[in-house]
């Protein structure tokens, strides 16, 4: 007798197979996008009704949400305006250290020893430290993140491509750096971090005229999470369909013509930079709570590279591929390699947990897609005629006007 | 190639009257009717098409033997799924479980199917596109450019004074000025090499002069950034075509656009109705431009890349057009174009300035065209003016002849046009 119940592929398949049909009928009819759309949202809601409230399942489920909320908000920076950031955990550290500063006992000298609250639940009102409600960290966790967006795009303004990459990656590792050696880096009295340690406990997220969130009780994060994603979505398809979704492109296609065409540089890429940034706080701070600690191992270099994976996987530039690679990426390192092939090497005699192997079977996917479907799996109609050849250079264009 | 639509050509279709009421109230009722049936086939098919999937899983697990997959780690993993309260289980034996998967993997694909198929034969998108289509006003008042202004009749559009530039110890243009009268044709002209589209760069901003400076209509524009120049009026194209290659024609356009939009990121999000009325007015703006160039209406919404060499130099001079300029640069605009075709812009060329009052100062290589469309011709060589003035006095320059013929003495190594 085999029981299959705790398998997570109802959610898995459910979420690709929907993607793959919308992905279908909105080439086809925007108002069957529509009707799909809805569709999916109120299945996607309706999942964790089938799931224990506080089993494996629901805990990945929570976490894919999250990463696709980041993989979005990268996907505006290297999907949209085409530059190639490989810094982007710094932006899930802001965000996170924006929720330890300001929703646990971190900041213990705040209030004189007693504490700041500001709108927070009753249970919370005595600790001391720095607590704010969850809506207004959210807000701030935005704000900052937007700043550090700035802030890492300003030097790579006058920089093309591969050179992006290296100055964001090296961006990406200060900050790392900083949050794990800043239990040593002490300003007026208050350390910067807890380093290795992490700060720790979080306040658990607190909505106005709801019951703060519990860890027993988890479906309640997922809804949050959904509704994060939601309000992300949005954001990224309006922005790709408007004035300054046009500049990002034309600045991804070719530069010197976006600029000659009118388009400031500076302005368009910098606020690629802060609306990408901003996505990864808003997911920082809530993964923060979620975790119950700011530490410094979180923010890896290779956690930038996951997230970058995902939207390659995905498709760079489309809205659903980028979910659909998120969830699928998330999947497979939170479900599928430590629970369900683990033991697949030990069973034909090797020596070794797949788990060991995580990045390793990352990189494997990522070259079997590159090979077989370069442009993602579900490609944005721009650069799927762009690789699949449909679409002439220029060069041989001339060649044939002038033949 | 295909003959290509003359440049210039007339607008495709006259104006007519708006939509009608009632024809709103159907077309949004099939809206609801459409967005309804898909919401509820999608509700449908996906728990379906999970359904028979997991079933393939089950199967292909169970062949594998991985226990594993089935049971899972103990402790963390140890949950059920419940639906309906009930556990729901594998049911024992191979068979039954072949039958089963088989079974809702068939289910899934036909739900999968009929909710296809009804989609596309409910909706006849290309018609109902066709029918908005011709009754889209084109608005022709939109496309007339805004008339060079505040500027003395007499003062020129653009005036260069000893503008320099080097590359490391290579002087790519050195000591040139001249200017642009309004409403005028001027054209560079050189043989390779002699620095005309560095000239080019200079003037729109991609490059800094190393000496000199650039007055464009009263305001001095040496060294400003490229989309400031582009604000104030000056567009170009490129000598080897460099559209957005993936944008449709009207995004191009409505890229050229930019400078004159104003929605910003919020505005964006929102969609508020200024942005909404912006987006829609610069839509129709983008398509009037295109029909204005002679595009014919059915490559509208092609992807640039995939249209036709004349076409994409079409585009690209609408997208220049977009922007509202008093002065276009146009980078040899001709090359690849036969006889015809390079007739057929150089009379383009006098509508643009005639109609709109443009200036266009012109990089050529094409002797025909230069001589039949420019008032005052400059030449350059080696970075340096060697010759200006009326085309006819120009042709007959000994220098200019030695430029591009070289000495009567040496070898007549190529260059001429």
């Amino acid at each position: 007798m085999v029981s299959i119940v705790e398998l997570p592929f109802p959610v898995i398949v459910l979420i690709f197979g929907a993607l793959l049909l919308g992905r279908y009928l909105a080439r086809e009819n925007r108002r069957a996008a529509i009707g799909f759309t809805v569709a999916v949202v109120v299945w996607a809601a309706a999942v964790p009704l089938f799931l224990d409230s506080s089993g494996g399942v629901i805990e990945d489920c929570i976490i894919a949400l999250a990463y696709v909320v980041m993989a979005l908000g990268l996907n505006i920076v290297v999907g949209y305006a085409g530059l190639l950031d490989l810094g982007y955990v710094a932006f899930f550290a802001l965000g996170a250290l924006v929720m330890g500063y300001l929703g646990s006992g971190f900041v213990s000298s705040a209030g004189g020893g007693e504490g700041i609250h500001i709108f927070v639940s009753e249970a919370t009102q005595s600790l001391p430290g720095l607590h704010v409600n969850f809506l207004l960290v959210l807000v701030v966790a935005v704000v900052v993140a937007a700043i550090g967006g700035v802030l890492i795009g300003l030097p790579t303004l006058r920089l093309r491509g591969d050179y992006i990459a290296i100055v964001t990656l090296a961006f990406g590792e200060i900050i790392g750096r900083l949050v794990l050696n800043g239990d040593e880096l002490v300003v007026g009295g208050q350390k910067v971090t807890n380093g290795r340690q992490g700060i720790t406990p979080i306040d658990r997220v607190d909505l106005p005229g709801l019951e703060p969130f519990k860890s027993l009780e988890l479906k309640p994060w997922y809804w949050l999470a959904l509704a994060l994603i939601l309000l992300v979505l949005f954001v990224n398809s309006r922005l790709r369909d408007s004035r300054l979704g046009r500049a990002w492109i034309a600045i991804r296609e070719d530069e010197v013509a976006a600029a000659s065409m009118g388009i400031p540089l500076v302005r368009t890429k910098l606020m690629a930079y802060a609306t990408g940034a901003a996505f990864g706080g808003m997911s920082g701070a809530l993964l923060a709570s979620y975790y119950n600690t700011v530490n410094a191992d979180q923010f890896r270099f290779a956690f930038s590279i996951f997230i970058l994976a995902m939207v390659i996987l995905g498709g760079l530039g489309s809205i659903w591929g980028v979910v659909i690679g998120a969830v699928l990426l998330s999947f497979i390192n939170s479900y599928f390699i430590p629970d369900v092939f683990n033991e697949v090497p030990s069973k034909i005699g090797l020596d070794f947990d797949l788990t060991q192997l995580s990045f390793g079977i990352f990189g494997f996917l990522l070259v079997i897609v590159m090979v077989l479907r370069p442009e993602g799996l579900l490609p944005e109609r721009r650069r799927k005629l762009e690789l699949t050849g449909s679409v002439a250079t220029a060069d041989e264009d001339i060649f044939e006007a002038r033949a | 190639m295909t003959e290509p639509v003359p440049v210039g050509g007339e607008l495709l279709s006259e104006p007519r009257e708006t939509r009608v009421l009632p024809r709103r109230i159907g077309a949004f009722l099939i809206d609801v009717a459409q967005i309804l049936a898909i919401t509820l086939l999608t509700l449908l098919v996906l728990p379906l098409a999970a359904a028979g999937l997991l079933g393939v899983v089950v199967f292909v697990g169970y062949f594998a033997g991985f226990d594993g997959l089935a049971q899972g780690t103990p402790g963390k993993r140890l949950m059920t799924l419940r639906v309906v309260g009930e556990e729901w289980q594998m049911p024992p034996g191979a068979r039954a479980g072949v039958v089963r998967s088989v079974a809702w993997l068939l289910d899934g694909i036909a739900a999968g199917l009929v909710a296809l198929v009804s989609t596309l034969v409910s909706t006849d998108r290309k018609r109902i596109g066709d029918r908005i289509a011709k009754t889209r006003v084109v608005d022709f008042e939109a496309v007339r450019l805004r008339q060079v202004e505040q500027l003395p009749d007499d003062a020129p559009v653009l005036e260069a004074r000893g503008v320099s530039k080097a590359f490391g110890g290579l002087m790519a243009v050195d000591d040139v000025g001249f200017t642009v009268p309004q409403r005028s044709i001027v054209s560079i002209i050189g043989p390779n090499g002699a620095g005309k589209t560095t000239f080019f760069n200079m003037l729109t901003g991609l490059y800094k002069p190393t000496a000199g400076r650039i007055v464009f209509a009263g305001q001095d524009v040496t060294a400003s950034r490229p989309d400031i120049i582009t604000s104030l009026g000056v567009a170009r194209t490129f000598q080897n075509i460099r559209l957005f290659g993936t944008m449709s024609a009207v995004e191009n356009v409505m890229v050229g656009e930019h400078s004159r939009m104003r929605a910003g990121v919020f505005g964006s999000i929102l969609r508020t109705p200024a942005v909404r009325r912006e987006e829609k007015s610069a839509e129709e703006k983008a398509r009037s431009t295109l029909a204005y160039v002679g595009l014919a209406e059915e490559n509208f919404d092609q992807i640039a890349a995939n249209l036709s060499y004349g076409d994409q130099r079409r585009v690209e001079i609408a997208r220049a057009l977009a922007s509202d300029p008093k002065l276009l640069l146009l980078d040899e605009p001709t090359a690849g174009m036969n006889t015809q075709e390079s007739a057929r812009l150089t009379e383009f060329m006098q509508r643009l300035r005639d109609d709109r009052g443009l200036s266009i100062l012109l990089i050529e290589h094409d002797m025909k065209v230069v001589m039949g469309v420019s008032e005052r011709v400059s030449v350059l060589d080696h970075g340096e003016m060697i010759a200006e003035g009326e085309p006819r006095q120009v042709r007959e320059d000994p220098r200019v002849i030695e430029a591009y013929l070289g000495k009567q003495s040496e070898n007549d190594d190529g260059g001429a046009a």
